[in-house]
């Protein structure tokens, strides 16, 4: 294009051009400050609703009173000046959602910030939503396989569930949830990652991981990092529910991780406590509890006449020192469908991930796993538990008899099959494999400090001699009497090789 | 506890209303006595908006500013008074007010609702459909 068509392409638009004059509802800032601004006028602004302070900062109203309104500044809100005229837009807050989103790392109102460009899309999605009613659910039945051992096995996770990850700081929340992206891979399961109040090292670490691992091919980040005003770190996963839902509503499972929700809620309380509501216990306005319910309540698994897609979550909650009866921990685990309760004993004691399996729960419950992994991981739980108990006994050595012996000797082995290193999640049939012969007493005769090295071996034999039993145990998802036969086979002869080259 | 403004203003309004001449006065003199022993003074402005809002509602007044890029002649601003009040059916308040940003065109704000004919609002909004 050269420049007479440039310029006589805008002589045509500006020809057409005709501003429409239109009457506005105006108020002035009065008060602006840490990210909250008060507004005097603004008769019929309503709840929630965008407010353009001009220079292409917007704000959200929050708190209506008698003849102000309180509202967040969704931006450097350095730039706005007592006096400055604020026009209300009539629209509630939206986010750009769509295929554009997957792959990049946005900001919570849809902003790029992976320099790759702007999002091109023209479909918008509210940021508050109702959730899902009644008549558009169904029970969740189909699993979610994060990949990881000791969760597939024992705390199963369905798509449309609600499964909180908690821990003290350094127990390995965002690895698990990190471990759950990569196995998606494959998966037809489109990823959420909204990074709430992170350090953003972190993310960067995060992003490098992902692509190396392919991940980012169906993942998008929503990011808002810790220097990013509070507003942000409180719409964010709104933000990142809403572009989940999208993929949800076209009949796709989504996985959305909140990492992590105990930020969030921080964020709000110095948003409420600025905007002069009262506070309640630990300083949290009263309807914290409703921010967490109405924003996780849109996790769902529609039925098929509503495009049978899901959209599973997985908020992360951080614990000071173990105290799970903080006020946000117990909301939000009343909130959700279970919890992966991690430790930091565990963790120091190398049993990584250092998820407690006797707190651990899935509310769920086995209707989220296949048949194969129910059959193999039914007793499992069972077992964990009565090791635990024993094995407080049992460190004052001595006498045990035969019975208690052996439950030390297959809970320990258990322990250590449930073992897994980070970023490498283990399809499904390979878990079965090596569960089944942990749970069925084949194990017995390792050691046990081999029998890290008996796992690895055993899923790279089956891997390279009998990939179609693993394949078999993937279709079917059951284990038959003949598979079983093979199972038991498979693992009889690797375990001689093993014996011979121990 | 907090101070109801606005019924204090309304209760001003409404004792005056009717009154003539040295009625007001004293009623306006009873009215700031009753605001000191009630400690009222720190509110007496907000009380004074207050009563201008029910004062221009009540004898139906629209308060209207007018804002243009210079200064409107006499002649002009008839016109425009004339022309408001057949919009608005109410008598015309006009506060008129010099911006010479505006460029050209008429902005004008009546209580919470702004009606923007200014060529910076115009040009701005052309900007915005050039670039997008």
């Amino acid at each position: 294009m050269n420049k007479d068509q440039i310029i006589e392409q805008i002589k045509a638009q500006i020809k057409d051009f005709q501003a429409k004059v239109k009457t506005e509802k105006v108020g002035a800032v009065t008060e602006v400050g840490d990210g909250i601004a008060k507004i005097s006028g603004l008769g019929e602004a309503m709840v929630s609703e965008m407010l353009d302070f001009g220079n292409d900062i917007f704000g959200v109203a929050l708190n209506l009173d008698e003849d102000s309104v309180g509202a967040i500044i969704l931006g450097e809100y350095e730039k706005i000046k007592e006096g400055d005229t604020v026009k209300s837009t009539g629209r509630i807050l939206e986010v750009p959602v769509g295929e554009a989103v997957i792959g990049r790392v946005v900001n919570p109102l849809g902003e790029p910030l992976d320099g790759q460009g702007a999002i091109k899309t023209d479909v918008f999605y509210p940021v508050e939503k109702i959730a899902p009613r009644v008549i558009t659910r169904q029970p969740v039945n189909t699993p979610l396989q994060t990949g990881i051992k000791a969760i597939d096995a024992m705390i199963p996770i369905g798509r449309g569930q609600r499964e909180l990850i908690i821990g003290d700081r350094q127990t390995g929340k965002t690895a698990i949830a990190i471990d759950a992206i990569i196995n998606q891979k494959g998966q037809d399961v489109i990823c959420i990652y909204v990074a709430i109040g992170q350090k953003e090292a972190k993310i960067s670490r995060i992003l490098t991981e992902l692509t190396n691992n392919g991940a980012m091919d169906y993942t998008a980040i929503v990011l808002a990092g810790a220097s990013d005003p509070a507003s942000l770190l409180y719409l964010a996963p709104f933000a990142g529910c809403a572009m989940g839902e999208y993929f949800m509503d076209k009949g796709k499972d989504v996985l959305v991780i909140y990492d992590d929700l105990s930020k969030q809620a921080v964020a709000y309380r110095q948003l409420s406590l600025l905007l002069k509501r009262p506070p309640g216990r630990e300083a949290y306005p009263g309807d914290v509890f409703y921010l967490h319910s109405r924003l996780l309540e849109r996790a769902a698994r529609l039925n098929e006449k509503y495009g049978g897609g899901s959209l599973t979550a997985l908020p992360i909650i951080e614990t000071q020192a173990g105290d799970i009866s903080a006020y946000i921990p117990t909301n939000v685990i009343s909130i959700t469908d279970g919890q992966i309760f991690l430790e930091s004993d565990l963790f120091f004691q190398g049993i990584r991930p250092a998820i407690n399996t006797g707190l651990s729960v899935s509310r769920v419950g086995s209707a989220a796993q296949i048949k194969a992994m129910k059959q193999v991981a039914g007793k499992m739980k069972l077992e964990m538990a009565q090791y635990r108990e024993l094995a407080a006994f049992a460190q004052f050595g001595s006498d045990l008899d035969e019975a208690t012996k052996k439950q030390i000797n297959l809970g320990a082995r258990l322990t250590e099959v449930l073992k897994q290193g980070q970023y490498e999640p283990m399809p499904v049939a390979q878990q079965v494999l090596i569960i089944y012969a942990a749970i069925n007493g084949l194990l017995d005769d390792v050691a046990v400090e081999n029998v890290k090295t008996f796992e690895t071996g055993l899923i790279k034999y089956a891997v390279a001699h009998t990939k179609a039993l693993l394949d078999k145990i993937a279709k079917e998802k059951a284990l038959s009497p003949e598979i079983e036969a093979e199972v038991k086979k498979v693992i009889a002869e690797y375990k001689q090789t093993f014996a011979v080259n121990d | 506890m907090k101070v109801n403004t606005k019924a204090y203003a309304i209760a001003l309004y409404e004792t005056i209303k009717d009154a003539k001449g040295e009625q007001s006065k004293t009623a306006i003199a009873n009215f700031v006595a009753l605001l000191a022993k009630k400690n009222l003074l720190p509110s007496a402005n907000k009380i004074m908006a207050d009563f201008t809002r029910h004062y221009n509602q009540a004898e139906g007044i629209a308060a209207i500013t007018a804002e243009t890029a210079k200064a409107l002649s006499s002649e002009e601003k008839d016109e425009l008074i004339k022309n408001l009040k057949k919009i608005t059916g109410k008598e015309i308040e006009l506060e008129t007010a010099v911006k010479p940003e505006l460029i050209g065109g008429l902005k004008l704000k009546i209580g919470d609702a702004l009606i923007d004919g200014s060529w910076q609002n115009q040009l701005s909004t052309l900007r915005k459909k050039l670039i997008s």
